[in-house]
């Protein structure tokens, strides 16, 4: 069996919609004239982390992109549908929050795969986010930066030089650094994609233990492919295919009794 | 040794010679500028750069007046170029709908294509008199010539001056300007444009704290470029800047440049110290364009990566 074969079956047992933060429904999204999602739904439970996995190309990475609207930057990419986020929708552009984008973003925030330190020093990195959305004093700014460091697990490797720039830590460090951006300005939710796809297990371990302490203040999205760090962290797991939501559950169950033969075959390895 | 061999040998030979050529063509001129103006040099020693009299009449030389005249308006140009090409690139890779992206950096490309001398006559014909009649004039009858301001803007009203010279290198630099910094800024990663709009950056803050900072060296080198250029530029200042020996002491004053000094002397000059003096100042005009863009090279594609 191939990837080609467009999943017939569905199985949904999502979270009850009370404890959803963040509702994706009948998400259509197209390149142009290529459509990359087919109505996928995915509903995101609050302070628990949400993983997506599934093979490369099925529209993981695309479905994250949808939700803090980063695609908007580009011409030519189009996303319908439903993304609720505080019972609007985000992609009406008449809803208050689908009209401001950036304020949208400081709610939503996105750690990229590639590490994406701005050109200036570690300290200023994380003052930068902060800066953009309300004025905070110097004290502040420093408590607000050692928080930020310290819950992204990366405070002990870089106090002593704050004022480096970011650009000279090692790849895990970087990443580290923009999980700290992100969680700086106090997103609601964080969203993750395939972050540790280029670091070493060490700092994939540290980055895995920094999310899981996060849980409490933050929904988290992650995109990986993944499957061991997707059922040591996740606690629930939607599976993609073809650019369509195949299984979503808890990830207790799903990695044990996966029920569609496509998701079967996934985590077996049968997918090569 | 074959045939191929031997070929290539003379290939690669024939190529070296190319860059000696090149290299003593180099070396030929400077030491052309460097014999000729000697005696200028020497019989006026370091009054040739500091004195603003340059009176042919009475074989007396000194560069001051075209030295000021070259930096001021090739600075006071780069000053009014820079924003505008820095708005122009960023309009381009930024905002710009994509089928509109294309012609419109074509045309830019366009205007820097235009040949200096249809600048020049489009400065004197046109430029110099609107500016005279609808900013010179008013300002010499408002403003009270012995303030600060009015002195600024003192002259006489004929529009060759200073500033307009400076006005015309800012257009014939800004094309230039603007193809290089657009080429810059496509150079900025897309992961990191993505990271800053990530977090709530509005284009504005993406643009001015992520994508500028990370093309600064380049961007100054870009700068020094410009500046090469309208350092050296001749026709199309020669024709608005008035020609004038004197020192310029105000910004629409008449003036003149090291290269429309030389344009405008070099067929009239008698005595062999006029063009002995006309040689010195183009070895300056050599050395000032010389070291502006050999910092313009050492900074460019040095981004801390």
């Amino acid at each position: 069996m191939k990837f080609d074969a467009v999943p017939s079956q569905s199985v949904m047992r999502p979270p009850s919609e009370a404890e959803r933060v963040l509702d994706v429904r009948g998400l259509d999204f197209s390149y142009g004239q290529n459509q990359i999602l087919f109505g996928v739904d995915l509903p995101v439970a609050r302070h628990q982390i949400t993983a997506v996995i599934g093979p490369s190309g099925c529209g993981k990475s695309t479905l994250l992109r949808s939700i803090n609207k980063i695609y908007d930057i580009y011409d030519g990419q189009s996303a319908s549908g439903e993304i609720l986020f505080h019972g609007q929708n985000i992609l009406n552009p008449a809803s208050a929050m689908g009209a401001d984008n950036a304020a949208l973003r400081a709610k939503i925030g996105m750690v990229f795969q590639r590490p994406t330190p701005f050109p200036m020093s570690i300290y200023d990195n994380i003052a930068f986010g902060l800066r953009l959305h309300r004025n905070v004093s110097r004290a502040d700014m420093d408590d607000i930066v050692e928080s930020a460091l310290t819950r992204a697990a990366l405070w002990d490797e870089v106090k002593d030089g704050l004022h480096k720039s970011g650009l000279g830590l090692s790849g895990g460090q970087q990443q580290r650094l923009c999980v700290a951006r992100a969680i700086a300005v106090e997103p609601e939710v964080l969203l993750l994609d395939e972050p540790a796809s280029a670091l070493d297990p060490l700092s994939t371990a540290k980055l895995e233990t920094a999310l899981i302490e996060m849980k409490d203040s933050f929904t988290i999205v992650i995109v990986t492919h993944n499957l061991q760090q997707a059922a040591r962290i996740s606690d629930y797991t939607g599976f993609m295919l073809q650019g369509r939501m195949v299984e979503f559950r808890p990830s207790s169950e799903a990695f044990v009794k996966p029920e569609t033969q496509a998701m079967r075959d996934y985590v077996t390895g049968r997918y090569g | 040794m074959n045939k191929a061999a031997r070929h290539d040998r003379l290939f690669q030979r024939l190529c070296l010679s190319a860059a000696l050529l090149v290299m003593a063509t180099l070396a030929g001129l400077l030491l052309a500028l460097v014999i000729g103006g000697w005696p200028a040099i020497s019989h006026f020693g370091p009054r040739f750069f500091t004195s603003a009299a340059w009176d042919p009449v009475a074989d007396n030389y000194g560069a001051a007046g075209p030295l000021v005249g070259t930096l001021v308006t090739a600075l006071g140009a780069m000053m009014l170029a820079l924003p505008l090409a820095m708005g122009v690139a960023v309009f381009l890779v930024e905002f710009c709908p994509r089928r509109l992206a294309h012609p419109l950096g074509l045309a830019v490309e366009m205007l820097a294509g235009i040949p200096s001398i249809v600048y020049g006559m489009w400065g004197l014909f046109v430029l110099a008199p609107w500016f005279a009649l609808h900013v010179q004039l008013p300002l010499l009858l408002n403003l009270d010539p012995d303030t600060f301001w009015g002195k600024l803007f003192n002259g006489i009203p004929n529009g060759a001056n200073i500033f307009t010279a400076s006005l015309i290198l800012a257009v014939m630099v800004l094309p230039y300007m603007a193809t290089v910094f657009r080429e810059m800024l496509l150079t900025v990663p897309p992961h990191m444009r993505e990271a800053a709009y990530g977090m709530g950056c509005t284009s504005y803050e993406v643009v001015t704290y992520i994508m500028i900072p990370y093309v600064r060296r380049s961007a100054i080198g870009a700068v020094m470029l410009g500046l090469g250029r309208a350092l050296g530029e001749t026709m199309a200042v020669t024709f608005v800047i008035g020609n004038s020996h004197a020192f310029p002491d105000s910004l629409f004053a008449s003036g003149s440049t090291i290269a429309s000094t030389i344009a405008n002397e070099f067929a009239e000059a008698s005595s062999d110290l006029h063009v002995s003096a006309l040689m010195a100042l183009g070895l300056v005009l050599f050395c000032i364009t010389f070291a502006t863009l050999a910092a313009a090279r050492l900074l460019i594609g040095r981004e801390a990566s």
